[in-house]
């Protein structure tokens, strides 16, 4: 069975990307541009793991984190940032649940690996 | 990571809250830059990973996809950089500093680095004192004043270099922006060529530089002041054109140092301000 991964972005160049990565290694992936879809998507479908961005557009992507957290508990939640490697952010966002930080500077390969990560320590 | 404290007080001085606001605005404009433009090169960067997927591996294409893909290296280590000088909290991890140690480390590294000429004849003042603080932030900042003077006295000259403990009048230390009554005072002082008053105006301003672009990124001075600050910090600049620039760092806290550098002092927490990064 396909692991299905929601990306949340609101930047179509990168949504677009990711689904294309993700797809051709075998994952069902699912998007949303805000936070309001990425809720619902998270809802509706169960989901293995929700790759999100830290700086969406009509959400502080750490507030959609937490509130993710809170509905599935063991979903895990790769934080991604256009902001480089950051202590602070990272703290935050590890206090508040994510599995992982990830750069948009490194490559996908690395997301990728810890992608594979986050879904083995949950499996 | 140490718990966040609260970031320092704004200074009363009109001229050093001018700054600390100009300051301020320039690092969330350049953070929101550096945001966007990370947004604009992971694309370009992630197809560039699928493009080579299908392009048959001896082909002409690889070589062009390694040029394409060393160039969107190099402008994310540009960016990275940039975000860094703009917002140094990305990367804070301070620890107990035997302080002027440190300064001596870097300095007597950058006397040995010295060309034999034009003669550049240094004083070193330095009083034992520990502070805690981020290391490689520290050496950062000193190298960065280091290179400031080597410009200044590239004819040669002078520099004295000072270190002290010293009190702080509630005033003075409301002047500065301090919340402290003991500081760590270093003072580097040149008799170099020295800066006009239009140029001194800007000297904190980031990507502001009077050497050549090549030379310089201009950002040394938003280093030094970023990293100052983070620490609960104030650095100021005096100069004066054909007489030279005296440049003056004072961190709080300041504490002898004890006979054994290994024995902890009282944790005082870092001023790490709790600013958010205006591209969130």
């Amino acid at each position: 069975m396909k692991q299905h991964i929601l990306i949340v972005d609101d930047e179509p160049p990168i949504r677009e990307l990711l689904a294309e990565f993700f797809q051709k290694r075998g994952y069902q992936v699912v998007t949303a541009a805000t936070a309001e879809e990425a809720t619902r998507l998270a809802d509706e479908t169960p989901q293995h793991l929700v790759i999100l961005d830290i700086a969406l557009a009509d959400a502080d992507g750490l507030e959609l984190l937490r509130s993710l957290k809170q509905k599935h508990p063991a979903l895990p939640v790769i934080m991604l940032t256009g902001m480089g490697f950051d202590d602070e952010l990272l703290q935050e966002a590890l206090q508040n649940g994510a599995s992982g930080y990830v750069s948009k500077a490194l490559s996908l390969e690395q997301l990728l690996m810890e992608v594979h990560r986050a879904l083995k320590f949950v499996t | 990571m140490p718990p966040a404290a609260p970031a320092p007080p704004l200074p009363v001085s009109a001229e050093l809250q001018g700054r600390e606001v100009r300051l301020e605005s320039l690092r969330v404009l350049a953070g929101r830059l550096a945001h966007d433009f990370n947004n604009f090169l992971m694309p370009i960067q992630g197809y560039l990973t699928l493009l080579r997927e299908e392009t048959p591996p001896e082909s002409t294409a690889q070589q062009y996809l390694n040029t394409l893909e060393q160039t969107v290296r190099r402008v994310e280590v540009e960016l990275d950089q940039m975000l860094l000088a703009m917002r140094p909290q990305r990367r804070f991890r301070p620890q107990w500093l035997e302080f002027h140690e440190l300064v001596q480390r870097i300095l007597e590294a950058w006397i040995r680095a010295l060309p034999s000429a034009p003669t550049i004849a240094v004083r070193q003042e330095l009083d034992a004192c520990r502070l805690f603080a981020d290391l490689t932030q520290w050496e950062t900042a000193l190298q960065q004043l280091l290179s400031n003077v080597h410009f200044a006295l590239r004819a040669g000259g002078h520099l004295t270099v000072r270190l002290k403990t010293e009190p702080l009048p509630p005033a003075r230390a409301a002047e500065l922006g301090l919340s402290c009554e003991s500081v760590i005072h270093l003072t580097l002082q040149d008799d170099g060529v020295g800066m006009a008053p239009a140029t001194e105006a800007h000297a904190f301003d980031p990507f502001f530089t009077t050497r050549s672009r090549e030379r310089a990124r201009g950002l040394g001075l938003t280093i030094v002041h970023g990293i100052t600050r983070l620490h609960g910090g104030q650095v100021t600049l005096r100069s004066q054109e054909g007489a030279g620039t005296t440049v003056d760092i004072w961190l709080p806290g300041g504490q002898p140092a004890p006979e054994s550098a290994n024995t902890p002092g009282p944790l005082q927490g870092p001023a790490a301000g709790r600013e958010r990064p205006g591209a969130n």
